[in-house]
């Protein structure tokens, strides 16, 4: 029986290569349907109850699978969790029903001070206890599996026992949770602190990847800053070519949050994620051929 | 319930280094010591975003203030109110209420700003109008609806509405300072500047209101019941009779949702 909830809502099974939606665009694509398979949203930016902002999604809704993207759960924070924000967010869910929704491993508060950036903590056997027990709740309250994104960094901590690829990869073994892979992310923390970023991927545990992200960085010389401001870079086309290849297709998103450009720079970035993923299947079905033979 | 003390410790001075940079020291000092990036540079990134992620959220609020003081003032302004005042919830859109009353301590005390004594006033009206934009939807009185109904019923302002009052002509220098047009000069005036901020159709509105309008939302604020509003206005001297149904089809007033 259909829910009644999802009366108006496009079928809901992100594939390919999608774009994050940002403010700017949704005019042009509630008038224009371009051709996207989904659109991932930043429920932050999402959470007024009135007004434009839940019309226009509801519009976007109808034609388009979605997935949550979220910056405030603190996954990584000793501060209680934010119940109020995390209501938000099921609600947000229940009315709109994502496919998944997301947040980063980090934290994003400390004694109720609000950072809105995604802040690093240690590595460590502590760390990963305490926030496998967030994760659950969070899993709990949310009723469904959260998927949790890989950050850059500009700094390392002397208390971390662990990479970030293997406190990943814990993380998910203990509360079932699945991995966004932030491609770009990886990319930045190889020139940042010299972490292989192909080791990277290929130490994640291939069936709990649900999502790829794809984004520009700023280079500053000394080191890079995941700024979401630029064109994906050729070394991350390469090194999600190599993700592709080893572990297999993912939906993938192009994400771009500032000085934004036009919708259809997006939709070439997108169009390249999808050559790069039918390449893939091509080989794949190829590899079977051969293997059938 | 695990134990967090090194999770904690890490996480205190990382908070006390972005609120304090005089706090860097400590932090450093529980970092790796051989990473590509420096400590001293680590701290200073980190502290940048979450400034700077603040600084952009008060610009995108005031953007009038901004043309008013340039770009140079407003950065600096912003900057020490950032500083000063952190965020305290994970909705970036709440942060910056308090902006106004940090422009009036400057206009009180700064000789720079004493020619800028509207500063306070016109922030309010930003923040209200940046409110509006986000505020909850509300079913209207309609008309039908207001002439059945109950005197004893309280009615109440519709949840995007809002409205102040200035002694400065707040409305005609938030207007002169839309799109491109050369700024005209502010006419003074005559009485107190009523204004109100509403969304329609999903965009915040901003307009002038007369003495009387403005007497009959307050009145609705505080008053018990429709009854009330009325008796206030006629005791007042207010064309209520003209006045409310108007109000009502401009959609300004609901039935009240309170106990």
């Amino acid at each position: 029986m259909m829910n009644e909830q999802s009366v108006g809502m496009a079928k809901n099974d992100p594939s390919g290569a999608g774009i994050g939606l940002r403010g700017q665009h949704i005019p042009e694509i509630i008038q224009l349907q371009p051709d996207v398979p989904w659109f991932e949203i930043l429920a932050d930016n999402h959470l007024a109850e009135g007004g434009l902002i839940p019309q226009q999604l509801a519009a976007v809704r109808s034609s388009y699978p979605i997935t949550f993207h979220c910056v405030g759960m603190s996954i990584a924070g000793v501060d209680a969790l934010d119940m109020n924000y995390l209501e938000k967010i099921r609600s947000l869910a229940e009315r709109f029903e994502p496919s998944w929704i997301s947040d980063h491993l980090c934290f994003t508060q400390y004694a109720n001070h609000q950072y809105h950036d995604l802040l690093p903590f240690p590595y460590s056997e502590e760390s990963l206890a305490h926030i496998c027990e967030r994760v659950m709740k969070i899993q709990d309250y949310l009723g469904r599996e959260l998927v949790v994104e890989n950050v850059s960094t500009y700094l390392q901590y002397r208390d971390s026992s662990m990479t970030e690829g293997e406190f990943l990869k814990s993380l998910c073994e203990k509360t079932g949770c699945e991995i966004l892979l932030d491609v770009n992310n990886a990319y930045v923390n190889e020139i940042n602190h010299g972490i292989d970023a192909r080791d990277f991927i290929a130490g994640l545990p291939a069936e709990r990847i649900r999502e790829v992200h794809l984004a520009g960085y700023e280079d500053k010389g000394e080191y890079l800053i995941d700024a979401h401001n630029n064109l994906v870079a050729n070394p991350v086309w390469e090194l999600y070519d190599y993700l592709v290849q080893l572990h297999g297709e993912r939906p993938t998103l192009i994400e771009w949050d500032n000085d934004i450009p036009a919708f259809d720079i997006l939709m070439e970035e997108a169009q390249r994620a999808e050559r790069i993923l039918a390449a893939s299947a091509d080989m794949s079905a190829k590899s079977l051929k051969a293997a059938a033979r | 319930m695990t134990d967090t003390e090194t999770l904690n410790t890490s996480q205190r001075l990382f908070s006390e280094m972005l609120d304090n940079p005089a706090a860097n020291d400590p932090f450093i000092a529980i970092l790796e010591k051989n990473s590509r990036i420096p400590g001293q540079l680590a701290t200073d990134i980190y502290r940048n975003n979450t400034i700077g992620t603040r600084k952009r959220a008060l610009q995108a609020i005031y953007p009038v203030i901004e043309k008013i003081l340039g770009a140079l003032c407003f950065d600096k302004l912003a900057n020490d109110f950032v500083t000063a005042s952190p965020s305290m919830d994970s909705d970036l859109n709440l942060y910056g209420a308090g902006f106004s009353a940090f422009l009036q301590k400057l206009t009180d005390n700064e000789p720079a700003f004493l020619e800028l004594p509207y500063l306070k006033d016109l922030a309010t009206l930003e923040w209200l109008h940046h409110k509006a934009y986000y505020s909850p939807d509300d079913l209207p009185l309609s008309a039908s609806q207001f002439a059945d109904l109950d005197t004893s019923v309280r009615i109440e302002r519709s949840r995007s509405l809002y409205c102040m009052s200035s002694l400065y002509p707040v409305y005609a220098i938030w207007q002169n300072h839309q799109g491109n047009d050369s700024v005209k000069e502010v006419p003074a005036l005559t009485d107190e500047d009523f204004i109100l901020i509403f969304r329609q159709q999903g965009h915040p509105v901003v307009q002038q209101l007369d003495r009387e309008e403005w007497s009959i939302l307050q009145s609705v604020d505080v008053q018990k019941g429709l009854d009330d509003v009325v008796q206030s206005a006629l005791v007042d001297g207010v064309d209520i009779e003209h006045k409310l149904p108007v109000m009502i089809e401009r959609g300004w007033l609901r039935f009240c949702q309170c106990a």
